[in-house]
């Protein structure tokens, strides 16, 4: 067993450091207060391999292992979450399942492109206005084919990056029969006639990140848009979100870290009954929790990370990693408040951000109760 | 082109604590990595060489630990990397160094241009350019912020000049110089890139050859503590006295403290 990091993988952390030092965290209180996307940010990110995480070298990608990728959201998330929240969703949900299920016409026509997001990031459309959680029983948005091409009717909701996408890869009823096999994966490019993008959601957190709702209106695109195999679209579905929950467990440990190194710095210099808070039982106590919950957490993200790399099963770890991690950001964010007093709950200080975005991750890709539920499924059985 | 690189591999120099007792620097168990100036170096070198072709070649002397830390310097884009690990160059002086290198470059032979930071981020002391262009009898210009590769009329034949500028604080002084030679190098030449994530992956896959002294042909009489005949007697930071001026009264500490920003230059009368 072995817990050091290659020096690769330490040279590219460094490198994702430096460029969210520089590009991300200088922005991410100016873009939370206007809820605004950093696109200049995005064009850069592209040359240095940050949006091509899940696309193979062959098709423009960086072709790397998820514990980079784990490690890169952890960096980007210690600066700005929404902006981390927009390069997970590109990576570990638009473009993941066109790498993975993709045909090689299908590869070659858009992975290169989404890999440099010249003409704009991908997104994955799974929830709608009536249903998240249930994507069984819930999905309403269909699919015919007419000829050659899907006709596809309905709406979805929440969908991140579908403002600033090329492409939004969509779950539709393609059997109206229901049950598991009714659902299919479709690729649709956000120019096509009768897809409608609406206004950005306005939100508690995460606020760079663009979220929208979609209605498909008479949507047509070619036949062979299908993603994978005709029924499959939910076994994808869950594929997908296995890999992705690595990824918002990732960021949560860079927001966890990021707040208490903020809290860290406050307590030491902060005096109350005059001595610095730092010398306070009480304040070390918090400290020392939340570091230790993090290091925990982060473990687990880069075992399922890791598992993931080997081509293990890692449906249980990546759920259990999410779990934890996204509860413990949570807490961990909550308690740096506490630390900053009146000012953690200022905007004056980034902490009271961190809250609001950590606040997500607990209910993205998979609330904490599915998590459970995943968990309590593969331990039951 | 081809662009033989000098970087050292420095101290992290943000870590660097100093102990409030002694003054002393702690300085062990901290990261080794390369500073801004061997940094935009390099930069200007790959730059050099997107535009001129040719190759780039990073020289490195130091601690095992360059085996890791050179791999940066191929992930930006050098295309092969030499290291000079040896116990007995520890502890050499600017002129032990200098003659490592110098030897070095001699023994790789074909190159076109020396690049290299004017100063190192640790200790500063400005003599590894100079002391290697007179080792190899080459030209040198310090203090470089901009270089130019001067065109031959010829386009196919090879570059034979470069057009610098020396950054004098408050004049630039332009300079033509031929090739090939020494130029030092100052962190406003350039901003040095961030390796991408592909080249990082694989920039163990690059050429990297470990050299020790016999491959260069210098002796423990040449080089290393023996050889060198700077010692550093003390390295403390300087004492901080701090004037702890308070005044009790809020109208003339306004006063005050206005008239202390406009003598420092901060506050423009
Ligand atoms: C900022 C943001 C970005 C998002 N980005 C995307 C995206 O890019 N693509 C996308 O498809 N979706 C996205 N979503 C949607 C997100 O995935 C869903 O909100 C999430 O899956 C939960 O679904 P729901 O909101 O419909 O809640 P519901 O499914 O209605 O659940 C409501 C509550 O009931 C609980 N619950 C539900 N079922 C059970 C059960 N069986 N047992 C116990 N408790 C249960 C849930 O845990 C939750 O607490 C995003 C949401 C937000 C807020």
């Amino acid at each position: 067993m072995n817990f050091q990091l290659t020096e690769e993988q330490q040279m590219w952390r460094k490198t994702v450091h430096d460029f969210s030092e520089q590009e991300v965290k200088p922005r991410a209180a100016e873009l939370d207060a206007s809820a605004e996307f950093n696109a200049e940010a995005f064009q850069r990110m592209g040359p240095l391999g940050l949006l091509g995480m899940d696309i193979p070298e062959e098709y423009g990608g960086a072709g790397v292992d998820s514990l980079c990728s784990a490690i890169a959201l952890e960096e980007l998330g210690m600066a700005c979450g929404g902006t981390a929240l927009s390069v997970v969703a590109h990576n570990g949900l638009g473009c993941a399942p066109i790498s993975l299920f993709g045909s090689e016409k299908q590869k070659r026509n858009w992975l290169p492109k989404l890999a440099l997001g010249t003409d704009g990031l991908a997104a994955l459309a799974l929830t709608e206005p009536g249903t998240g959680s249930d994507l069984v029983g819930g999905v309403k948005t269909r699919a015919e084919l007419e000829g050659d091409e899907w006709v596809i009717n309905g709406s979805k909701a929440w969908i991140t990056n579908a403002g600033v996408a090329s492409l939004i890869v969509t779950l539709c009823r393609t059997d109206p029969s229901g049950g598991s096999r009714s659902l299919s994966q479709i690729v649709v490019p956000t120019k096509t006639q009768g897809l409608h993008i609406h206004p950005a959601e306005k939100k508690m957190g995460m606020r760079a990140s663009p979220t929208n709702a979609l209605t498909y209106e008479n949507v047509r695109v070619p036949k062979d848009y299908l993603l994978g195999k005709m029924g499959r679209g939910l076994h994808q579905t869950l594929e997908i979100l296995d890999g992705g929950r690595i990824g918002i467990g990732s960021i949560s440990i860079g927001l966890a870290q990021a707040a208490i190194n903020g809290a860290i710095g406050y307590a030491k210099e902060r005096e109350t009954f005059g001595v610095p808070l730092a010398q306070h039982q009480a304040i070390q106590w918090m400290i020392a929790d939340a570091i230790t919950q993090i290091e925990a957490a982060r473990l687990l993200i880069y075992r399922a990370a890791w598992l993931k790399d080997c081509g293990n099963s890692f449906s249980k770890e990546s759920a259990m990693a999410k779990l934890l991690a996204t509860e413990m950001a949570e807490q961990v964010c909550r308690n740096a408040i506490q630390i900053h007093g009146a000012y953690g709950y200022s905007s004056e200080y980034p902490i009271e951000r961190m809250y609001r975005d950590a606040r997500l991750m607990t209910i993205g890709e998979g609330t904490s109760e599915i998590q459970r539920m995943v968990i309590a499924k593969r331990v039951l059985s | 082109m081809n662009i033989i690189v000098c970087m050292k591999q420095v101290i992290d120099l943000e870590q660097i604590r100093i102990k409030p007792n002694t003054r002393e620097p702690v300085i062990e168990g901290l990261p080794l990595l390369f500073g801004d100036f061997e940094k935009c170096a390099l930069e200007e070198a790959i730059r050099i060489k997107e535009v001129h072709g040719g190759k780039v070649t990073a020289l490195a002397v130091g601690s095992p630990k360059l085996r890791d830390t050179i791999k940066e310097a191929l992930a930006m884009g050098a295309d092969e990397a030499i290291i000079l690990i040896d116990p007995i160059f520890q502890d050499s002086d600017a002129m032990g160094s200098a003659r490592v290198l110098a030897r070095t470059i001699e023994k790789v032979g074909e190159y076109d241009l020396i690049l290299l930071g004017d100063s190192s981020a640790d200790e500063y002391s400005g003599e590894i350019p100079p002391r290697i262009a007179e080792l190899l009898n080459l030209p040198q210009v310090g203090f470089v912020r901009e270089i130019e590769v001067v065109a031959d009329n010829d386009q196919m034949s090879e570059p034979k000049k470069i057009r610098v500028a020396r950054d004098m604080e408050d004049s630039l002084e332009v300079i033509e110089v031929d090739l090939p030679a020494v130029i030092g190098v100052t962190s406003e030449l350039n901003t040095p890139r961030l390796a991408p994530l592909s080249a990082i992956l694989k920039a163990s896959r690059k050429p990297m050859h470990e050299w020790r002294s016999d491959d260069i042909g210098v002796t423990a009489e040449e080089v290393g503590a023996r050889a060198s005949v700077v010692e550093m007697l003390s390295n403390l930071a300087p004492i901080q006295d701090r004037k702890g001026i308070i005044y009790q009264d809020v109208e003339e500490g306004v006063i005050e403290v206005i008239k202390a920003l406009q003598q420092e230059g901060v506050l423009t009368q």
